[in-house]
């Protein structure tokens, strides 16, 4: 059943037509996530300024009038698609960091969940990633708190007092967006887990000095 | 993967049928049809930039565009290669240390606000072949630094300027000297 909700909601399989027993929620929930998901494939496959609602209702093979029932239009969608992705992510972060163990532990984790997550697919990981900056507008401003966020999930509860939290952590997001969207273009989503150690070296740096950040990363 | 080599492979994209016209004047007005794009890119973004803006801001005719360049894309990249250039060349080579060449490299986006919008901001606006041109280009400093982590400092201080460009309402990109210093040389030690 789990997987037969899944092919539906990836659009693989169409529900009957007519009269078929199901909820009236679970047939809104369905076709808003076939929306959904037909908005990140196509994302993926034109860029979004390439992507028109004509592509998003082919790929998930739902009528455009269906889609006016949800969204009000492109920007809408992918907005509703990003906040269920970046939910996912920052999730997976949190949930993979132990409060108890150390920092650096806890980045290694958390990073290393990050890549998990993305390595999964490729299509979601560019729409997440590297899609936001060519939409600019709100998408742009709302991929910007969703960096942020990531990068307080990695930040120690104190640094050094003369330093810059802001710059720092937009010059850790920049690094590790562009080391992940390197190997996305390369088609590398599989490999993704390689960049591990040199996120956590590049996380861990500011606080530890080089050296020590170094050891730390290529340890394990 | 042999990423970074395609990408500086794809170095010139020369693939005009005829060559572009030469001498004084076609130089001139090249450089003016560079220059009002650059202008209008910074100013509007890339995707409402039309050549008839452009023409219209360079003072040429829009056959005189057509024998520059074969499409709105293809001028873009000049623009854009030129503004790399430009900001290449304000940078000191070898013997300069870290802060010389960040130093320079702030200045000169300072000095000309619009070509750093350009460089910086709208060509990741641009549509995929701007941005491709974007990536090789920050490819070929970061291919300068032998390892990963470089890459990715270099990345991470790229979309630092970029936010501030972007966000910071002009007042500049010489204040985040110290900053962008002490990230690349790392100021703070074990004993920190």
């Amino acid at each position: 059943m789990a997987e037969a909700a899944r092919d539906l909601a990836a659009g693989k399989v169409r529900l009957p037509p007519g009269r078929h027993g199901l909820p009236r929620t679970f047939v809104v929930e369905n076709q808003r996530e076939r929306l959904l998901n037909g908005v990140v494939e196509a994302v993926a496959e034109h860029g979004y300024n390439a992507t028109t609602i004509g592509k998003i209702t082919e790929a998930a093979k739902i009528s455009r009038r269906t889609f006016y029932e949800y969204f009000k239009g492109k920007e809408d969608c992918f907005l509703a698609a990003y906040e269920m992705i970046d939910a996912h992510v920052r999730g997976s972060m949190l949930a993979a960091g132990d409060p108890a163990e150390p920092w650096p532990e806890q980045v290694r984790d958390r990073l290393a969940a990050l890549l998990d997550v993305l390595s999964r697919d490729l299509a979601i990981a560019r729409f997440y990633l590297t899609e936001p900056l060519a939409a600019g507008g709100e998408i742009a401003a709302r991929y910007r708190d969703a960096m942020q966020l990531l990068a307080e999930t990695i930040r120690p509860a104190a640094g050094p007092a003369e330093m810059d939290v802001e710059v720092r952590d937009q010059v850790l997001m920049g690094g590790v967006a562009t080391l992940i969207a390197r190997r996305l273009k390369a088609g590398e989503a599989a490999q993704l887990n390689e960049l591990l150690p040199d996120l956590v070296e590049l996380a861990l740096a500011p606080y530890l000095g080089r050296d020590e950040a170094r050891h730390v990363a290529r340890s394990r | 993967m042999q990423y970074l080599s395609q990408r500086l492979a794809a170095e010139p994209a020369r693939t005009r049928e005829s060559d572009p016209p030469r001498g004084a004047l076609a130089t001139s007005q090249r450089e003016r049809i560079l220059d009002a794009t650059e202008e209008l890119i910074a100013e509007k973004g890339a995707p409402a930039t039309t050549i008839e803006a452009i023409v219209k801001a360079a003072g040429v005719s829009s056959v005189t565009f057509y024998e520059h360049f074969r499409n709105k894309e293809e001028c873009f990249v000049a623009a854009f290669d030129r503004g790399v250039e430009e900001l290449r060349a304000a940078v000191p080579g070898q013997p300069h240390g870290a802060e010389q060449v960040l130093a320079a490299l702030l200045e000169a986006i300072d000095a000309e606000p619009l070509r750093a919008r350009l460089c910086f901001v709208e060509a990741q606006k641009g549509g995929p072949e701007l941005r491709a041109r974007y990536d090789a280009a920050l490819d070929a400093v970061a291919g300068e630094l032998s390892d990963s982590l470089g890459q990715a400092i270099v990345g991470g201080l790229a979309w630092l300027l970029r936010e501030r460009l972007e966000l910071g309402g002009g007042e500049g990109v010489q204040g985040l000297l110290p900053r962008m210093t002490e990230i690349v040389l790392d100021p703070y030690p074990a004993d920190g």
